[in-house]
């Protein structure tokens, strides 16, 4: 495009297209956020549904293993589109929640014998962060 | 005062790099694969487009091994990303100048 002959159509058009690539870019990202809140619900709703509403152990545990894995699959096979990083820290967060409320938090309440079920949502929560971390650029440098 | 015209810069206007830049604006660093796809552009085209960039300090371009493959990573610097914006402020300056024939010229 020469300078001669560039005109305001021209720059209308092209802050058009700007805005319709950054679009595009974000649409076609945007579902890792997504992924990470559904993983991260997944795990609340496990360890909540084991220690506050009563399930036995398994029958939270075969639900929330499908469940994974069905958005894991997903999150497989749109790979191309995750952020630098963003599947290998997953991984690395959901291992942490695991071992970090079946090994610690969950030990530690039954230990101290705190019976309300509000310190079981806590430790929940707590577990649950780093999963909830990975929703963050800061996360993945 | 000069024309925003003037201050257009010509590494960023060809609509391949604008795009590019457009679309890195708000992301992390992606897949070159995605990019191209993204853009729908050939491989070559946006190599080619990357090295541009990347002389320029746009852009970062990094290769990670994954397996026996290479994936490569693409990511707006902040020079990149302060260039853009101005290009794009200064588009919109035009845009906001007045009528075509205000900044239309004749050789």
């Amino acid at each position: 495009m020469s300078e001669n002959t560039f005109s305001v159509d021209d720059a209308t058009r092209l802050v058009a297209v700007g805005e319709q690539a950054a679009q595009h870019a974000r649409r076609a990202t945007r579902w890792f956020r997504a992924f990470v809140i559904l993983q991260a619900a997944y795990a609340l709703a496990f360890t909540l549904s084991i220690d506050v509403a009563g399930a036995g152990y398994w029958k939270a545990f075969a639900p929330f293993v499908l469940a994974t894995l069905c958005i894991w699959m997903i999150a497989f096979r749109y790979r191309q589109s995750v952020p630098r990083h963003g599947l290998r820290n997953m991984g690395i967060a959901v291992a942490t929640w695991f071992a970090l409320y079946t090994l610690m938090l969950d030990p530690a309440l039954q230990l101290f014998q705190l019976s309300s079920p509000w310190w079981w949502v806590l430790a929940g929560i707590i577990a649950v962060t780093p999963i909830v971390a990975c929703l963050f650029a800061s996360s993945r440098r | 005062m000069s024309h925003p015209r003037k201050s257009i810069d010509s590494l960023i206007h060809s609509p391949v790099r604008f795009s590019l830049l457009a679309a890195l604006r708000n992301l992390e660093d992606v897949d070159f694969r995605f990019l191209a796809d993204l853009l729908e552009v050939s491989d070559s085209t946006l190599s080619q487009t990357l090295t541009v960039l990347e002389e320029a300090q746009f852009v970062t371009v990094r290769k990670e091994p994954v397996g026996r493959r290479t994936r490569t990573w693409v990511g707006i610097t902040k020079t990149g990303r302060d260039a853009f914006e101005q290009h794009l402020a200064t588009l919109q300056a035009i845009v906001e100048s007045g009528t075509p024939n205000d900044i239309q010229e004749s050789t």
